[in-house]
């Protein structure tokens, strides 16, 4: 379905996508997990047309994305991280016209719309302006307007992104049951539990690369059976405290007063660990073990957290 | 089976207008603003200017002399007489602006101008010089028929010389017997001056004003359209409309096709008010909408040039007003190009509206066609081309750079 080779994306001297290279299935929910700035968006807008690469190759369907452009937009749907939407227009408005900009038109659009509007549980609003939207609701009718001209394949960049619990759970709903009905689909977010419950596979994109990418299962196995220990201290310890720590895990990295370890037998070394803070006159604020998950990856991977 | 990209122009075109129209900014810029202007210059300028007789003040005995001078005034159809009962109120008649012209005739009769007479005819003429041209006229006019006068009575006193009558009975009834012969010289073979109205470039002045600010309002509103582009890159939806079948080109296109309807909306409304209003002629149908279409295309490539040098909204009204206000005065929307001294004469020709109001002038006021004006509409349309191509290809390097 959509194969990237490659890509690399700059910004004048700045490269913000170094060397990306995947390919997503047909029917498959592709995740590109990372954290900000990482080059997702980026990433995404050279997938969309709106910029081209500067190395690399982008294939949908085998259409080249540079050559074949019109080929290229029939096939693909976009979901702006940021609400992309005309405000001063009603909800169903919004979906029609960008239906219409593909050509389409009459009864089954509107059916089409009507639809969506169900999809994203908005029927019953669907004569008011977008303005009037919560940020959840807009955040849905945005995932709904990428989604008029039936594409094969859809980019959803952060969808989720500062909404309630509610809508949330909606989006994540939709995208399951659009993905049941053989839409492929592109999600990023630097929400692992997204990801893991979303996706087929994953890409873990740090400094615009490609740093670690398979199934949930494979994924893991790259942590290895490491289990996170996320300890925040009360006060910012000396330059030599993570030397004093490195006997019990794996790795150990520190942000500020947040100190994080990566443990093999984490029940077994924390009142080690506990008692070594102590001794070094560093009092516990708060303590945290994490389930071990994309987020373990990721640490292990880059020395830092996916979230601050 | 038309190509999606001209579909897909249509819809960015038509919603664009449609979120126009529902905006009550627009309706009060585009609609409503030039009806109001249209009707303020119709009232200060008085609306077409058509050759009406404009009053002159007479303080003057009632007799025939001052009757053959009022008839010969206003034979000329540019003046018409108003007698006054003291000369304070005629001359203040003149300077109240009422009257273009006062004069004073002395206190002597037909009769009298048999007689010999110690003092020679003297008459007190006061003009305003607001008005000298039409002052002028009447000037020349009094003095022909006060040179007539003369004549008349010239002859009349050699006459009465010549038959020496012996009575004042006799020396009566002779200019009795005369007098219906002087009349008629004195009124029939006055001075006389037929007018009308054959056209000139300042006979429209109204006319010219209403298109001149007819083409600032449509430059106003391709600043307005710069800015509704600079929007859909702010609100985003510009990331959906080219990643659907539109292109950065495609896009400035639909975007300025919306503003070509919404400035022919407007100048065309200055146009038929004018028309409807005021009765103004503006000349040969056909060509006066092809000027209209051709200074709205224009309008286009100029909100091409702002939004392809601005960044921001900000950028977009500053730069908007600047080039506004200087296009607005070098090229004849605040005052006739005629008026410029040569080398902003020179200037104007870079201007949208020195082209677009020449043309408008050209039609109505000399009454040519829609050959006649043709470089001007080419000109035109070579701006909103070149413009255009310039805003599409900055707006190309933003976006797929
Ligand atoms: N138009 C641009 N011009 C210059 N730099 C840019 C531009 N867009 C993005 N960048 C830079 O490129 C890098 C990658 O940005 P990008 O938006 O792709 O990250 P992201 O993974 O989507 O992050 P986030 O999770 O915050 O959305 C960032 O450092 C950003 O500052
Ligand atoms: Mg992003």
């Amino acid at each position: 379905m959509l194969e990237v080779k490659g890509l690399q994306k700059r910004y004048g001297s700045y490269v913000a996508v170094e060397d990306v290279s995947f390919s997503v299935a047909s029917g498959e929910v592709y995740g590109l997990l990372g954290p900000n700035g990482a080059g997702k968006s980026s990433t995404i807008k050279v997938l969309s047309c709106l910029a081209k690469p500067d190395a690399g190759s982008v294939t949908i369907d085998g259409f080249d994305i540079v050559k074949d452009v019109g080929q290229v937009k029939n096939r693909i749907g976009i979901v702006p991280q940021d609400i992309a939407l005309y405000e001063d227009f009603s909800a169903r408005e919004n979906l029609l016209f960008f239906g219409r900009l593909y050509g389409l038109g009459g009864k089954s659009l509107r059916i089409r719309a009507d639809e969506l509007l169900e999809d994203v549980g908005l029927l019953d609003r669907a004569r008011d302006k977008v303005g009037t939207f919560s940020g959840g609701m807009k955040r849905r009718i945005n995932i709904a307007a990428g989604l008029m001209h039936n594409p094969k394949i859809v980019y959803l960049d952060e969808p989720t992104v500062g909404i309630d619990p509610q809508s949330r759970r909606l989006i994540l709903d939709l995208v399951k049951k659009l993905n049941a009905d053989g839409l492929s689909v592109l999600y990023t977010t630097h929400y692992m539990e997204e990801a893991e419950e979303l996706c087929n596979r994953i890409g873990v994109i740090d400094h615009g690369k490609i740093i670690a990418e398979g199934t949930l299962p494979e994924l893991r196995a790259i942590a290895g059976e490491l289990t996170p220990i996320h300890i925040a201290l009360r006060d910012a310890p000396k330059a030599g405290t993570i030397r004093e720590l490195e006997p019990f895990a794996q790795t150990v990295s520190l942000e500020g007063t947040d100190l994080t370890l990566l443990c093999r037998e984490p029940r077994e070394v924390l009142p080690q660990i506990l008692t070594k803070l102590s001794s070094l006159g560093l009092s516990v604020h708060h303590l945290e073990i994490e389930e071990p998950g994309l987020e373990t990856v990721f640490l292990k991977l880059t020395g830092r957290r996916l979230r601050d | 089976m038309i190509p999606l990209v001209l579909k897909a122009i249509y819809r960015v075109t038509e919603r664009d207008l449609v979120a126009q129209l529902r905006s009550r900014a627009f309706f009060v810029q585009t609609l409503l603003l030039p009806m109001i202007l249209t009707l303020i210059i119709g009232t200060a300028l008085g609306g077409q200017r058509k050759l009406e007789p404009s009053p002159v003040a007479l303080f003057a005995p009632n007799n025939e002399i001052s009757t053959a001078l009022t008839s010969t005034i206003n034979s000329t159809g540019i003046a018409l007489v108003e007698q006054f009962s003291s000369a304070a109120a005629a001359r203040a008649s003149v300077q109240s602006g009422h009257a273009i012209a006062v004069i004073e005739l002395p206190n002597i009769n037909f009769r009298a101008l048999a007689r010999p007479i110690d003092q020679s005819l003297k008459v007190k003429l006061g003009l305003d010089p607001g008005n000298q041209y039409r002052g002028r006229v009447i000037e020349q006019v009094t003095r022909s028929y006060l040179a007539q006068l003369e004549a008349v009575r010239a002859s009349l006193l050699g006459a009465v010389r010549a038959l020496k009558p012996s009575t004042a009975q006799e020396l009566g009834a002779f200019s009795e017997s005369l007098l219906p012969v002087v009349r008629k010289r004195l009124t029939t073979d006055g001075f006389s001056v037929s007018a009308q109205d054959s056209g000139g470039r300042s006979a429209g002045f109204f006319a010219y004003y209403a298109v001149a600010f007819g083409v600032m309002f449509t430059l106003m509103s391709a600043t307005n359209s710069a800015g509704g582009i600079l929007d859909e890159i702010e609100r985003g939806t510009i990331m959906r409309l080219l990643s659907a079948p539109l292109t950065p080109k495609s896009l400035i296109v639909a975007k300025f096709l919306a503003l070509l309807v919404v400035a022919v909306v407007q100048l065309g409304s200055f146009v038929l008010l004018t028309a409807l209003l005021y009765g103004v002629q503006w000349g040969e149908p056909w060509a006066v909408f092809c000027t209209v279409l051709a200074t709205a295309a224009a309008a286009a490539g100029f909100g091409g040039i702002v939004i392809g040098i601005s960044q921001t909204h900000e950028q977009v009204n500053v730069i908007g007003l600047a080039f506004l206000l200087v296009m607005s005065l070098l090229g004849g929307s605040m005052w006739p190009i005629e008026t410029l001294p040569g080398l902003a004469q020179q200037f104007s020709k870079l201007t949208f509206n020195r082209w677009s109001i020449e043309a408008f002038q050209n039609l109505h006021a000399v009454g040519q066609g829609l050959t006649d004006i043709r470089l001007n509409l080419l000109v035109l349309a070579g701006m909103a081309v070149v413009g255009l191509a310039f805003g599409a290809a900055r707006l190309e390097t933003r976006f797929k750079s």
